[in-house]
């Protein structure tokens, strides 16, 4: 009895000391001669890079890359804020998006990446001029965007056949329309408006219904709300509408309701494909993907949102220029970007994927990455502010629950949410 | 103890004892009462966890009673406690009075009981997720019986009660055996007068079982205000605050300034006033209800 | 403690019906369980479009789980080994330290026992989350951040174990600890070799409560933890959920392998969850 106890105390003790001596792993902290370099935590893009670092560090033209993936639990930002927090972050890390960058920006933990020598011949090779302008910070280019994924509007071919509906819904008054025959059978709806009860999905409802009405015009400039206009109120009238005649469901929590076919569509990106390629495949085969809706159907492509994300160089690092060295060994080679393209089905963020003849090919073989990379120069990132989560909150809070839950009129609730939203951003300058 | 006949090994012994309560207060120095200083200076200053913190004055004070999402965090929890506490009450009441009157497998019953409070938080916020959602069995259920169906956290007027349901699930057990306890109490002969005067049940429910109990009562009632302000991990799970921030609790509110947001001066400084008006909330819901007793 | 053994004279039908009803509610306290099982063992397409027990029953979604270390950077298995190393580090040092300064506390007289005893009583009225964020900050500083000891550290000693075991200690005579002092007994000695095993019941509380409550704690290392591999079950079953919940299976997988330790401990230990209940009542 007594040496089991003795035993058991003996082993706590050493657990205890054990746990808290052993824990921050040495190689994060030991060797300044080294990048570090953290990725999206995607089986996808870690496979891209775990081929990329390889190569470069077999060439030993600079110093070794070591990469991992983001330590995510809830999100990225969560696990990268923590680490800078703990004063464990990496030198370079991928999977920024622009609100998070300028969040990090005004916290002082970037760097401006348009000083750093090679930029400009970056940005050049990759025919990224205008697309760099979406992403200026008072002058200052604090990430580098990799890739954009435009979000569209994925409709089931099959059913929209069977309602006789033989082009792709364009406007608000297709869905009305279809959505009135679709409707109309047993406990089925016309589309999926809200994707779910986060900040973050406001960018694949209201932001992204935003940009296609406006053309691309911010939803906020110079410190200020600016959806107060007319298409930021047909984008509501249009929720309104579409939750008052009960088209769509309060949620759609338990399957896809796509593949259920309890909807005819719905918003999406191009991750979905992939997702949808394991999970199911019968259902991606009877899907055709059209542009983001609007009130009325104009010349030229539909505007829409852009999720994309880039990448971030750590003021704290010491070996800034070493790793801006190896990015821009990375993002300047055109068969890299190829190899991104075929591992992750994302377009990588580049003004001349259609031109350049190195991705004709693979767009050629896969016509449902080819209709997002269409959009690539008309999808527009979310916006540039300390406060998206925030910016966010009062968009679903006052606007897009409201009209979900019949609570205010799409009036009231554009004016509440810009009175809020610019009261905000008051007091957060 | 024995004065005046201290042995040697007695003063070596209180000597041993006053070193296991000094390394008691030493681990308590630290992980206790210093996170109150860094409360303080956090209470008062301007900081995002990477630079000096620097002296805000009152500032954070007026951010947070400015605050509408955090005033309505306040607002669920009294929105909670309005379910939850009749709620689980009756439950909890009807769970102790039928355990009084089983005759075999009392011990049965209430493990049963109980093991939905010794049930891990997350799991079952998840089992509860999914059971509540608009395909899930609870809601074939009401279909087929009933034809309806009820959008249990996905409307903002049911989700804080389909919340304090799943919490009534969890507790119903452990407040109904405080009350259980109490009851047993009671000396048979009080009831026996009582029938002998013919008073009937519901009177005998008011004016004997529920005052004789009182102590336990109250008891639950605090468990209930304690649940009330502290509860995280069924609305993160379940509602992540929603719809309409309905289920938006301070501990939430909390977090997510502090980790989110990385405001930690206005996080620390809400919880101050969380913990400040819950410590009232007890005292108060103390004194109207000690009252009563003086008066029956 | 509460009689639950306690039988009541009469029989009348009443009682009959009572007795059916609260067998009835009881299973009906178990259904989520029941569930819950269950829907771990049922592919996704079929968790909500059959009957509770029928269905094609397979364990796809654990093989599910435990291949997401590598394609989804979930390691199940070893945050299940981190949830129980964690835990039992809490819950050892918890009962050791408990064990000692509880002695100290009832059976030592030392100058301040009453005044750490009115601080013990103090602090377990003081709400835990005013010092959420401040103890965050302390962590910080001692840069556990990310670290085991993060989640180990601030719980290894707790008030409320000391005075549960200090309470139980006082009832033990003190005819027993001057025989063992006789004997020329050690301090650990006597802790271990006698008043451990004297007030058995006591020391299982105080184990068990302490393990339920770590194993469930989720909002402490939600804030300190971001590493997936040094993650108890509780965070990882959380994200994994947020992410991937469409996986309805799998996510009912993780639930059980969360849930099951804490329900096999109370079934386990059904006696001494009834007693520790009962002794919060007084």
């Amino acid at each position: 009895m007594r040496n089991i106890i003795e035993m058991m105390l003996a082993g706590a003790f050493l657990l205890i000391s054990g746990c808290s001596g052993s824990d921050p792993t040495p190689e994060e902290f030991s060797d300044d001669k080294i990048i570090r370099l953290w990725v999206a935590p995607d089986e996808s893009q870690e496979a891209f890079w775990k081929i990329v670092v390889e190569r470069w560090n077999k060439r030993g033209s600079g110093i070794q890359v070591k990469f991992k993936t983001i330590p995510a639990v809830e999100s990225s930002e969560k696990a990268i804020l923590t680490a800078l927090v703990a004063g464990n972050a990496p030198d370079l890390s991928t999977n920024i998006f622009s609100g998070f960058a300028a969040q990090l920006a005004g916290l002082g933990q970037l760097q401006d990446l348009s000083v750093m020598d090679g930029y400009k011949e970056l940005v050049l090779v990759r025919h990224m001029e205008s697309i760099m302008q979406g992403w200026d910070q008072g002058g200052k280019k604090y990430v580098f965007p990799l890739y954009s994924n435009p979000t569209l509007i994925w409709w089931r071919g099959d059913i929209l056949q069977k309602l006789g509906i033989n082009k792709i819904p364009q406007t608000y008054d297709d869905v009305y329309e279809l959505s009135k025959q679709y409707a109309a059978s047993d406990h089925k709806f016309g589309m999926q408006i809200m994707t779910g009860l986060n900040w973050y999905d406001r960018w694949y409802d209201y932001i992204s219904f935003y940009y296609a009405a406006s053309n691309g015009v911010p939803y906020i400039n110079d410190g200020k709300a600016f959806y107060d206009n007319d298409a930021g109120l047909s984008v509501l009238t249009f929720m309104d509408t579409i939750y008052k005649n009960g088209w769509t469901a309060l949620d759609f929590e338990s399957d896809d309701p796509l593949t259920t076919g309890l909807v005819v569509g719905a918003v999406r990106g191009p991750w979905s494909v992939s997702f949808f390629k394991r999970m199911y495949p019968d259902t991606l085969k009877k899907i055709i993907v059209g542009p983001m809706i609007r009130k009325h159907k104009t010349d030229g492509k539909a505007y829409t949102f852009a999720d994309s994300k880039g990448l971030v160089l750590f003021k704290h690092s010491k070996v800034k220029a070493e790793a801006f060295a190896f990015i821009s060994w990375v993002l300047s080679n055109d068969e890299l970007s190829l190899l991104w393209l075929e591992k992750t089905n994302l377009p990588p963020a580049r003004g001349d994927l259609m031109e350049n003849a190195i991705f004709k090919t693979f767009y050629e073989a896969n016509p449902l990455a080819k209709q997002y990379a269409i959009y690539v120069d008309v999808a527009i990132p979310s916006a540039f502010i300390e406060s998206t989560i925030d910016v966010q909150k009062i968009m679903g809070f006052e606007m897009v629950e409201s009209v979900k839950f019949g609570t205010k009129p799409p009036e009231t609730a554009l004016a509440d949410a810009v009175r809020r939203t610019n009261k905000l951003l008051k007091v957060a300058h | 103890m024995k004065f005046g006949n201290i042995k040697l090994g007695e003063i070596r012994e209180s000597q041993i004892g006053a070193a296991l309560a000094v390394s008691f207060l030493l681990f308590n120095v630290i992980f206790w009462a210093y996170p109150f200083v860094w409360l303080l200076i956090l209470s008062f200053s301007d900081w995002r966890f990477f630079d000096v913190p620097t002296f805000s004055g009152l500032k954070n004070f007026f951010i947070v009673l400015d605050d509408p999402e955090f005033w309505r965090s306040l607002w669920n929890v009294l929105r909670f406690l309005g379910y939850y506490v009749p709620i689980v009450l009756t439950c909890s009441l009807a769970f102790a009075f039928g355990l009084q009157h089983i005759g075999r497998g009392k011990v049965f019953i209430a493990l049963c009981f109980l093991l939905a409070h010794i049930s891990s938080g997350v799991a079952y916020s998840l089992v509860f997720t999914k059971i509540f959602s608009s395909t899930g069995p609870m809601n074939r259920l009401l279909l087929d019986w009933f034809g309806f169906s009820i959008p249990w956290l996905s409307s903002p007027s049911m989700a804080m009660f389909s919340i304090s349901l799943v919490v009534t699930w969890k507790f119903v057990g452990y407040y109904g055996l405080i009350l259980y306890s109490g009851l047993v109490a009671i000396p048979n002969e009080i009831y026996d007068a009582a029938k002998l005067d013919n008073t009937p049940p519901l009177m005998r429910l008011f004016k004997i079982s529920l005052p004789m109990i009182n102590s336990q009562l109250i008891m639950v009632l605090v468990f209930a205000i304690t649940v009330a302000f502290g509860i995280f991990t069924e609305p993160y799970m379940m509602t992540a605050g929603g719809p309409m921030e309905s289920t938006n609790m301070p501990l939430l509110v909390i977090y997510e300034s502090a980790f989110h947001r990385l405001q930690p001066g206005r996080a620390a400084l809400m919880a101050v006033i969380i913990a400040i008006v819950s410590y009232l909330a007890i005292k108060i819901m103390r004194k109207i209800l000690e009252k009563n007793v003086e008066l029956v | 403690m509460i009689d639950l053994k306690k039988k009541i004279p009469q029989k009348s039908i009443g009682s009959w019906v009572i007795t059916v009803l609260m067998y009835i509610l009881a299973l009906t306290w178990l259904y989520p369980y029941i569930w819950m099982v269950m829907a771990s063992l049922k592919p996704t397409p079929e968790i909500y479009h059959t009957d509770l027990f029928s269905g094609s029953f397979t364990l796809d979604n654990y093989q599910f789980l435990f291949d997401s270390a590598e394609k989804l950077n979930r390691p199940f298995l070893k945050s299940l080994f981190n949830s129980f190393f964690i835990t039992l580090s809490v819950t050892a040092s918890v009962v050791i330290t408990s064990a000692f300064i509880g002695y100290a506390m009832a059976k030592i007289d030392f100058w301040g026992r009453e005044r750490v005893n009115n601080f013990i009583l103090f602090q377990m009225v003081v709400p835990a989350m005013m010092l959420l964020i401040p103890q965050f900050v302390l962590i910080k500083q001692l840069g556990l951040i990310n670290t085991y000891s993060a989640m180990i550290l601030p719980v290894m000693v707790s008030g409320w174990g000391i005075f549960m075991m200090a309470q139980a200690f006082k009832g033990t005579p003190n005819d027993y600890i001057d025989a063992a002092k006789l004997d020329r007994a050690s301090l650990r000695q006597i802790v271990f070799n006698l008043m451990v095993p004297l007030n058995k019941s006591i020391v299982a509380i105080v184990a068990l409560f302490t393990f339920t409550g770590t194993w469930d704690n989720f909002m402490w290392p939600l804030i300190v933890m971001s590493d997936v591999d040094k993650m108890p079950l509780s965070v990882l079953l959380a994200t994994f959920s947020k992410q991937y919940g469409i996986y309805v299976g799998p996510v009912m997988a993780g639930s059980v392998l969360q849930a099951l330790p804490l329900v096999l401990l109370f079934i386990i230990f059904r006696r001494y969850f009834l007693q520790g209940m009962s002794l919060s009542l007084k």
